[in-house]
């Protein structure tokens, strides 16, 4: 036995009540042409993110950010590689890869401090090794 | 011969011509819901005097967002929806002068015993205070189902749940406002 003083059904009934005269005084025909007035006064403004100008803008900056990020990298890494580039070490002679190490020393001292000084310190010592050291030492300074 | 009877539209063809431009069709859809979507509102606390616009503001919503409107529910169920969130924003921005609608003079029949008229006013009016006090999903998926006759599904599409949570939801909302109507 349910001795519930309120039923669903009841629930349900007093529920659909509720709004029931605010719904009857509204008057449809003047809320759906003031909605249409406000749509054409104030058009709709997009989120930010939903702005092409936003996008374009952003698209931009990571775009430069990469590229700018990509010349700091190249920038950094031993020009040797560069230099080399194309050409096999093994085919180069022992004065060949003399001038080469001579080149990278040069530009790598003009570009990175710390890689010129350790370049610099076997810059003397260059004219002393054997062709199989010089291209294991490009080898070395190509990464 | 028997001239047809003209068929309706549906609510998604009303849409896609909205979509395309077609005031008539927002039109037809304003009249088809708005009075719904008033009962709504009303019943989840907005004062009648502000019931115009926030109906207003609910259609507005809708139309500029229609695009998110994929079909996943009625029209009707995502509207209602829409027309919780303006509610609450505008309760938040401190438009609504009350949360409780007063008794409902219109339902009081002229005839009949006034005592058990007042009765009735009486129980709606404790069941809109009832309302007031739980929690806005329990709230609203009482009023989805029980004022509005929508399905569990629909609503919890809607309110992006599933719909056993639905279930639940309105359990514990039928269970509350029957305790506090005692």
């Amino acid at each position: 036995m349910n001795d519930d003083p309120l039923q669903d059904g009841e629930l349900r009934d007093v529920a659909r009540r509720l709004g029931a005269r605010a719904a009857e005084r509204l008057d449809v025909e003047r809320t759906a042409a003031a909605v249409l007035r406000r749509l054409a006064e104030k058009p709709r403004r997009e989120p930010w993110t939903h702005e092409p100008a936003v996008w374009l803008r952003l698209a931009a900056a990571v775009a430069l950010l990469l590229g700018a990020g990509t010349l700091l990298h190249t920038r950094r890494r031993p020009a040797a590689q560069s230099v080399v580039a194309g050409v096999e070490v093994n085919d180069l002679s022992a004065e060949q890869l003399r001038d080469v190490l001579k080149t990278v020393d040069q530009s790598v001292d003009d570009e990175t401090t710390g890689a010129a000084g350790a370049l610099g310190a076997t810059e003397t010592e260059l004219d002393d090794l054997t062709a199989p050291e010089l291209r294991t030492l490009l080898r070395t300074l190509e990464g | 011969m028997p001239q047809a009877e003209p068929v309706a539209a549906t609510d998604a063809a009303l849409i896609a011509a909205w979509q395309t431009g077609d005031e008539q069709a927002a039109t037809e859809l304003v009249r088809r819901h708005a009075r719904a979507l008033a009962r709504f509102l009303g019943a989840t606390g907005a004062a009648d005097a502000e019931i115009d616009d926030l109906v207003q503001e609910t259609f507005i919503r809708a139309f500029r967002g229609v695009g998110r409107f994929r079909g996943q529910c009625q029209f009707r169920t995502w509207l209602l929806t829409i027309g919780g969130n303006v509610l609450k924003d505008w309760a938040r921005r401190g438009k609504r002068a009350r949360a409780v609608v007063p008794l409902e003079e219109g339902l009081r029949a002229p005839d009949g015993d006034p005592h058990e008229h007042a009765e009735a006013g009486e129980l709606e009016e404790r069941l809109q205070e009832g309302l007031g006090r739980l929690p806005r999903m329990q709230r609203e998926v009482f009023l989805l189902r029980a004022q509005q006759g929508l399905e569990y599904d629909d609503i919890a599409a809607a309110l992006g749940t599933s719909s056993g949570a639905a279930r639940v939801h309105y359990h514990h909302a039928v269970k509350r406002l029957k305790e506090y109507l005692k």
